[in-house]
């Protein structure tokens, strides 16, 4: 068996992350062939990662032939990784180290022969960009700045073949949002609106939650978050548009029925005891899971008799997520569960919502301000700023769309950007002395003269957040 | 008990078992003291008698009387002041937080997203709080009847239209503690805070309450007793005098000049004056005890009208949930 963890803060693919502690787990021999892997449901319960983080990984696993699957049992360890070649007394070690030589007397600095060694090995392995970032010694990109430009750089994510075995969920295409009419549809919402008094809460609104996913639902404060989860509930009605959920009519018998919400207060009855909460959602729900709530409760070691007015922050929590589990939802709506709970109750809280993902394919909608806990967990991503969508779609389509690069400003531009560059993919772009950096949609510019780096989630919901653009331009002229 | 009931059930148990175990006090408290009045009434062989004329009842002590008043009214007065407060108490501890407590404590976001409907949450808590509050009232007004009726109107002791007998009993009472706790649900549901919403409904209910006591008598118009001629007039006994006397002229027209004929020395007899005067009777404007019922019907209707229309509103806010 083996135990993972996860660097939220690295910037390194989650599930690269995983592949590459089983990697190591294997050269070490603390896995051996036979072994089985943890289940994607004892993982997340963990560590607190999306289930489908984990059989990515497991897939990525099998398709380098290093574990199987075996149907009913779990995944296992097909075959160990040899590390005579990579021993200190190898020949081939000597090889590297003459060739490394060979380069310093050359004249090239450490980032120079990194750069070598990694376009020598992305052409040997064809491994995408975030791959490239946990080859051991590799590190990340060179800082910008710390030296001159590379000849042979990586071809940028834009030039690499898209990764195949995902089917595209939605993505944003030259500017229009696409929906894949075949995946189906937990929320949708149509020229959606919200007006309090004067002030438009939310505006002109079009977007679809596929179902089965994880989506993070981010923007500023006041940007309509708390609104939209009303709105999804039927606690409050659009003022234009409409909002569906699985096709009915929030607050409807049948909508209330597939949804369970957690709202950002995580209101409870203080006066209940912890016993008396699970008997409210047992009669308040026709199909309702009471050895699932409970087993919640008993894993928190919380007493059924204590008052829930009494309970710490993170006890509470997991009352709240007994009671809207216990519903068996199909509909997981979470307003900023994680606020206000220390560490370790974060992960324990998120874990328990992956769990119930894992056991039953849960659709979840979850806002957060805390990005990089965001990241290890969700598939989609919903960027609401002023009211209106900024951004939507699939978390990985969305990085792998997107480009950070930095180079020598241009001085023939006004805004030292190349001249060729569509504008309208710039989400941020800043020239500082000489250097030009910039965050655009699409591919970056094309020559060697430019460092360019995939996105994580975090920095890309940055640079939206920053920016004042629209991953629609042509929503925005219209609204302009 | 299933469903939103039981929910309704858990919620107000405290204030349900609370207000039970008072009442059981007060009946008990009520029966001891009315044991204690009735035995007293029995070993001094009372004829007991209406109004304020303690000759108009011969053969009744009046020492004995006057005793026995005192040792009644007290608790009688408590019982009604408690009986008229009731509706006010219910509106502040029992509406206000109804709808206030769950919006204010943000619970109302956890009750409307469960598998029932926001009708039938509403009705099984409201039904059973107006229930309750039925029963309540309808238990402390029947003590205060039972306890005051054997001694009602008598000498200086407790009159129907007194506030602590009129307020604390009849159907007008039951009406008031339905319009209270509507009041405070009401209130509880607009301003979406308990603490101001118990303000309020104390303000709404006893505001209600002086106004209809104010213009109580101005419902209805009432009667004129007639004496002809000189004859003495009626007793007041147990009806509610306006305080209007006057004298009635030849052509049958009331002339409201109470002291058209001063008593004096030196004055003409009263028959003289009224001869003098062309007056030929005169009257005494009262409401006699049987308005009781008149009045309460009328506050009753006040009450329960009042109370419909704020369901009303309640439930078309509701509807349209405009509660955020």
């Amino acid at each position: 068996m083996i135990a993972f963890r996860i660097d939220r803060r690295s910037g390194v693919a989650t599930y690269l992350q995983l592949v590459h502690q089983v990697r190591q787990a294997l050269r070490l021999g603390a896995l051996e062939p036979g072994d089985r892997l943890p289940t994607a449901r004892e993982v997340v319960a963990a560590i607190a990662i999306n289930p489908n983080t984990v059989l990515r990984a497991y897939r990525e696993l099998e398709r380098e032939g290093l574990v199987e699957p075996r149907p009913g049992q779990g995944t296992f360890v097909r075959r160990s990784l040899s590390r005579a070649a990579a021993g200190a007394d190898s020949p081939l070690r000597a090889e590297a180290v003459a060739w490394v030589a060979r380069a310093r007397e050359a004249g090239l600095e450490r980032e120079d022969i990194e750069a070598l060694t990694e376009a020598a090995l992305d052409a040997e392995f064809q491994v995408s960009a975030t791959g490239r970032a946990i080859t051991p010694g590799a590190g990340r990109p060179a800082t910008p700045g710390a030296g001159p430009a590379i000849p042979g750089t990586p071809a940028t994510p834009a030039a690499r073949p898209a990764r195949t075995g995902d089917p595209p969920i939605t993505a944003v295409h030259g500017g229009r949002h696409v929906t894949d009419p075949t995946v189906p549809t937990a929320l949708r919402a149509t020229g959606l609106g919200r007006r309090f008094r004067s002030r438009w809460a939310l505006r002109d609104c079009e977007f679809a939650v596929p179902a089965g996913k994880i989506t993070a639902l981010v923007g500023p404060n006041g940007a309509g978050k708390s609104t939209l989860f009303h709105l999804a509930t039927g606690l409050l009605h659009p003022t234009t548009g409409e909002l569906s959920v699985f096709g009915a009519t929030p607050g409807s018998d049948e909508a209330r029925a597939r949804t369970a919400f957690l709202a950002q207060d995580k209101p409870l009855y203080p006066r209940f005891t912890v016993a008396d909460t699970l008997r409210f959602g047992r009669e308040l729900n026709d199909d309702w899971d009471q050895a699932a709530a409970e087993r919640i409760v008993r894993a928190g070691d919380i007493p059924f008799d204590a008052r829930v007015g009494t309970l710490s922050q993170g006890q509470a929590t997991r009352i709240a997520l007994a009671v809207a589990f216990g519903k068996r939802p199909e509909l997981l709506l979470l307003d900023e569960p994680l606020a206000d709970l220390d560490p370790l109750v974060r992960i324990e809280a998120m874990g328990l919502v992956m769990e119930e993902v894992a056991d039953r394919g849960t659709t979840v909608v979850i806002s957060s301000h805390v990005l990089s806990e965001l990241e290890s967990v969700c598939d989609h991503v919903l960027l609401l700023k002023h009211g209106a969508v900024r951004l939507d779609g699939d978390v990985q389509r969305l990085c792998e769309a997107h480009v950070r690069f930095t180079g020598l400003a241009d001085g023939s531009t006004e805004d030292g950007l190349p001249a060729g560059l569509d504008r309208d993919g710039v989400v941020e772009a800043a020239v500082t002395g000489r250097q030009v950096t910039a965050f655009v949609r699409g591919a970056a510019p094309a020559g060697d003269d430019w460092i360019t780096e995939t996105p994580s989630l975090e920095e890309l919901l940055l640079a939206y957040l920053r920016s004042d653009r629209d991953a629609r331009p042509g929503r925005n002229e219209a609204a302009a | 008990m299933k469903g939103t009931l039981w929910l309704a059930w858990r919620q107000q148990r405290a204030l349900i078992l609370t207000g039970a175990a008072l009442l059981l006090a007060c009946v008990a408290w009520v029966a001891f003291q009315r044991a204690d009045m009735m035995s007293f009434i029995d070993d001094h062989h009372f004829k007991l008698c209406n109004g304020w004329d303690s000759e108009a009842c011969p053969g009744t002590d009046p020492e004995q009387a006057q005793r026995l008043l005192a040792d009644n009214n007290d608790g009688i007065l408590a019982l009604g002041t408690l009986s008229a407060a009731l509706p006010v108490i219910i509106g502040i501890f029992w509406g206000a937080p109804l709808l206030g407590r769950e919006l204010e404590s943000g619970t109302w976001k956890l009750a409307l997203t469960q598998g029932v409907g926001l009708r039938r949450w509403f009705t099984a808590r409201f039904g059973l709080a107006a229930l309750c509050s039925v029963l309540g009232s309808a238990v402390l007004a029947a003590l205060v009847a039972w306890w005051w009726s054997p001694i009602s109107n008598m000498l200086d002791g407790l009159y129907w239209h007194d506030g602590y007998i009129f307020n604390a009993t009849g159907p007008a009472a039951i009406a008031c503690a339905l319009f209270g706790l509507t009041a405070g649900t009401a209130a509880g549901l607009l301003i979406r805070r308990t603490l101001p919403a118990m303000g309020t409904v104390l303000g709404v209910v006893v505001g209600l309450r002086f106004l209809l006591n104010t213009f109580r008598s101005d419902w209805i118009s009432p009667t004129a007793r007639i004496s002809q001629g000189d004859a003495p007039r009626q007793d007041v006994g147990s009806a509610w005098s306006t305080g209007e006397f006057g004298f009635i002229d030849g052509a049958g027209r009331k002339q409201p000049i109470a002291d058209a004929c001063p008593w004096g020395e030196g004055l003409p007899d009263l028959k003289t004056c009224m001869a003098q005067k062309g007056f030929v009777g005169r009257y005494h404007k009262v409401y006699p005890s049987s308005d009781f019922w008149v009045f309460q019907w009328i506050e009753t209707a006040v009450f329960l009208g009042l109370a419909a229309a704020l369901f009303a509103l309640i439930c078309v806010v509701l509807r349209r949930r405009a509660v955020i």
